[in-house]
């Protein structure tokens, strides 16, 4: 008898559990349904049409409007959950050549975009075809019923997911969301953005509900609601939003809280995109936040500081040394000069090896250059080791030769001793080879990008930044468009979740006159295809006020000419020949005092670098003629 | 009896087997259509994999039965690649890219393919 109500007392409970549970599990699926109905409506709508006239667009374009919103109320979990079939529901470009992740390993591969942004932009163009549009919404609605599938739903019911959907969400919301990076009607964006604000929070309260010993605490649920109340309180015009305060009071101490709450719940991951974010970084706006190359190379492992402060030694005279080069006259350092923020500014283009000419591109700074997935302009590089031992051996360039330079380094016995007590470090690798030496260099030069900006110390809640620099952050954020491709935080090319490096065709010309585009090719080199032509990967904003010339070529020379070659739709605009330009050949019609704005801003992404001289000496050769040789070089 | 006997000499003879496997090294198992030039590239790609192997991977797989050192049989579907980071919460924890990169996953990775099993067929 006991025991029978004890059962029933046991059922009532666990059914109670399962109905918590079933909560979440509910939201999620009803979530779905509800997009891919609207879908199906989109779709149905556009099967009615016999053509698609000037009418039945702003219909369309209408329902696309509403679909959109219904997206927003789940993005939250779809762009986490498969990344993949995100790209076919909500893609931005028809085209995409995948930088993500697998490329440092396969071949670039094309991917074919859908969805809602591409049939929007679409129904943009000259005479769009129904069928065409039918088939990016059919694409779509194929790819959203893809998330009801157990493969992806069995994530739902445990709570791990769920804080990094959230994670990924914040950092969207830093960097995209309120940008139009995927809302090319900007009309829409702040509207959508407070749809999905409501709608996360709705989602937050449902998590709480089915998981309630790793819900959610106040402190986070209270801030989350202030942010809706905030961003309800905002103008729907996003050049009007205040995306500084947003950010600063909102985003990012929500960011905080939930990376604290993935170390307290023990969150763990399943996702390869996960790979780059560190979990201890409590800001966005911490150098930490995710991991982009491995500066260490071979020394990886090492984590001692007095094992560290040896390679950084030998790599900091081995960066200033002329003995890497064919002629033992040019360092890394002859064109990364570390008074210029490791570039040079005197020159569009350095001299090369032969001084014949001049090279092709610009000297890159090196400071932040381990944040990008991809090295060089045209990304034909996957690490920093890559990188150093291309230019050492580039006829061009420094002109040197892999044995050779071995030869005449380990010459030198301060080299010699060090890098053998350091081979105990990387059993795998018995001999002091190249990427020994690489790997010192690369370990030295970066710790100069481990430095903050007053952008930072505002962002971290430390300081303020005064009105006309807020001003030109919000122009950075929204109408001059800066954003949807130099993205918050590091201001380069990579997004959240860092895995990938963006291309851009621009329409850079070879004279300020725009008589010409420039010949350069740019990724085509690396990766032939119609969208890659004269594309080049986008560089970060830190430090620019300091790292001019600007562009691949060095062909301005001021940040003004920068922002109105911007503001002028770029080399399309100019009437030059760009078909494949990524960048819209409309004026962005920014007033004097927004582009003065843009420039405060700017400044405040200067970094307090601590710079160092170059070493006085070198250390001796057994090989006379090398003691000769100047610390940085005769270039 | 017949077969007690029989049973005995042959858990001798293996035990006497497993002890001369136990002295002799890891070894590698390169298919034998694999042409001489693309076999010597391996092979170095395995050594690098083997101790690459021993500093990130041995501590917890690596078992030792009887004095014998035993670095298990992963099936191929084991064995993928960089995603070897996520495939379970220890990995999360351990396989950073803060202590072992992506290029010498792929090292261990082929270390583990091309070692020679440990079951006879």
């Amino acid at each position: 008898m006991i025991s029978g109500v004890l059962a029933v007392i046991a059922c009532i409970i666990l059914s109670f559990r399962h109905e918590q549970k079933e909560n979440y599990h509910n939201t999620y699926q009803n979530n779905i349904l509800a997009f891919s109905h609207s879908e199906n409506e989109l779709l149905n709508l556009i099967r009615k049409q016999q053509s698609l006239d000037s009418s039945s667009i702003v219909t369309i374009k209408a329902k696309i409007d509403s679909t959109r919103l219904a997206l927003k109320s789940i993005d939250f979990w779809l762009r986490y959950l498969d990344p993949l079939a995100y790209k076919n529901i909500n893609s931005p470009l028809p085209v995409e050549w995948e930088t993500e992740v697998f490329e440092k390993f396969e071949k670039p591969y094309k991917r074919i975009g859908a969805g809602l942004t591409l049939s929007y932009l679409y129904l943009e163009e000259q005479h769009p075809n129904r069928d065409t549009l039918a088939a990016y919404i059919s694409k779509a609605i194929a790819a959203t019923d893809g998330y009801l599938h157990d493969s992806i739903t069995h994530n739902i019911n445990s709570y791990h997911h769920f804080y990094l959907c959230n994670r990924l969400y914040l950092l969207n919301l830093a960097a995209i969301y309120t940008t139009g990076f995927e809302c090319p009607n900007t009309d829409a964006i702040v509207p959508e953005l407070k749809q999905m604000i409501g709608a996360v929070n709705g989602i937050y309260a449902s998590f709480n509900n089915s998981f309630p010993t790793t819900a959610l605490p106040d402190t986070y649920t209270l801030l989350a609601q202030k942010m809706q109340t905030f961003v309800g309180s905002q103008p729907d015009d996003y050049t009007q939003f205040d995306h500084y305060t947003f950010i600063r009071n909102y985003v990012n101490p929500l960011f905080a809280i939930n990376q604290e709450l993935i170390l307290k719940y023990g969150v763990t991951s399943r996702s390869n995109v996960d790979y780059s974010l560190n979990k201890n970084a409590t800001s966005i706006f911490d150098k930490k936040l995710y991991n982009g190359q491995n500066a260490k190379g071979i020394y990886l492992r090492v984590k001692d500081s007095a094992t560290l402060a040896e390679i950084e030694h030998v790599g900091k005279l081995l960066f200033y040394d002329p003995i890497l080069s064919g002629n033992n006259m040019r360092s890394c350092g002859s064109c990364h000069k570390p008074t210029q923020y490791f570039t040079d500014t005197t020159t569009r283009t350095a001299v090369n090896f032969t001084r014949t000419g001049q090279l092709a591109r610009n000297t890159p700074s090196l400071i932040n250059a381990g944040y990008n997935h991809l090295l060089m302009l045209d990304g034909k590089h996957i690490s920093m080791q890559d990188q150093g031992k291309d230019v050492m051996t580039n006829a061009d360039e420094m002109a040197g030769e892999e044995h050779e330079i071995l030869k005449k380094v380990l010459s030198c016995s301060e080299y010699k001793t060090t890098f053998k007590k350091l081979l105990k470090h990387t059993p795998q690798e018995p001999e002091i080879t190249l990427e020994h030496i690489v790997s010192a260099i690369s370990f030295y030069y970066n710790k100069f990008s481990q430095f903050s900006a007053p952008l930072d110390d505002a962002m971290n809640n430390k300081t303020t930044l005064n009105a006309q620099k807020v001003a030109g952050f919000n122009v950075f954020m929204s109408k001059a468009q800066c954003a949807t491709c130099h993205f918050v935080p590091q201001f380069n090319g990579v997004k959240p979740p860092y895995v990938g490096s963006e291309f851009e065709v621009l329409g850079v010309p070879n004279d300020t006159g725009y008589k010409a585009l420039s010949p350069d090719k740019g990724r085509y080199g690396i990766n032939a295809a119609i969208e890659t032509h004269t594309a080049f990967r986008t560089g970060s904003i830190r430090n620019a006020t300091y790292t001019a010339p600007y562009m691949h070529n060095g062909i301005f020379n001021s940040m003004e000419q920068v922002i109105d070659f911007y503001d002028g739709g770029g080399g399309a605009g100019r009437g030059l020949n760009v078909p494949n330009q990524t960048l819209s050949a409309d004026s962005l019609h920014l007033s004097i005092s927004e582009k003065a704005n843009l420039i405060a801003f700017i400044q405040t992404l200067n970094e307090r670098i601590a710079f160092e001289a170059p070493p006085a000496s070198l250390p001796q050769s057994k090989i006379k003629a090398l003691n000769n040789r100047k610390p940085v070089g005769e270039y | 009896m017949n077969k007690h006997t029989i049973s005995i000499a042959l858990i001798s003879t293996l035990s006497i087997m497993a002890c001369v496997t136990s002295k002799s090294k890891i070894t590698h198992d390169f298919p034998a259509a694999m042409a001489a030039d693309v076999r010597e590239g391996y092979i170095k790609q395995w050594e690098k994999g083997k101790v690459l192997y021993e500093i990130n991977c041995a501590k917890c797989h690596t078992t030792t039965v009887k004095g014998k050192t035993i670095v298990p049989d992963f099936t191929e579907s084991q064995l993928v690649g960089y995603t070897i980071r996520v495939t379970n919460q220890k990995h999360e924890a351990a396989l950073t890219d803060e202590s072992v990169s992506t290029e010498e996953l792929g090292l261990i990775m082929t270390f583990l393919t091309y070692k020679k099993k440990n079951t006879v067929k």
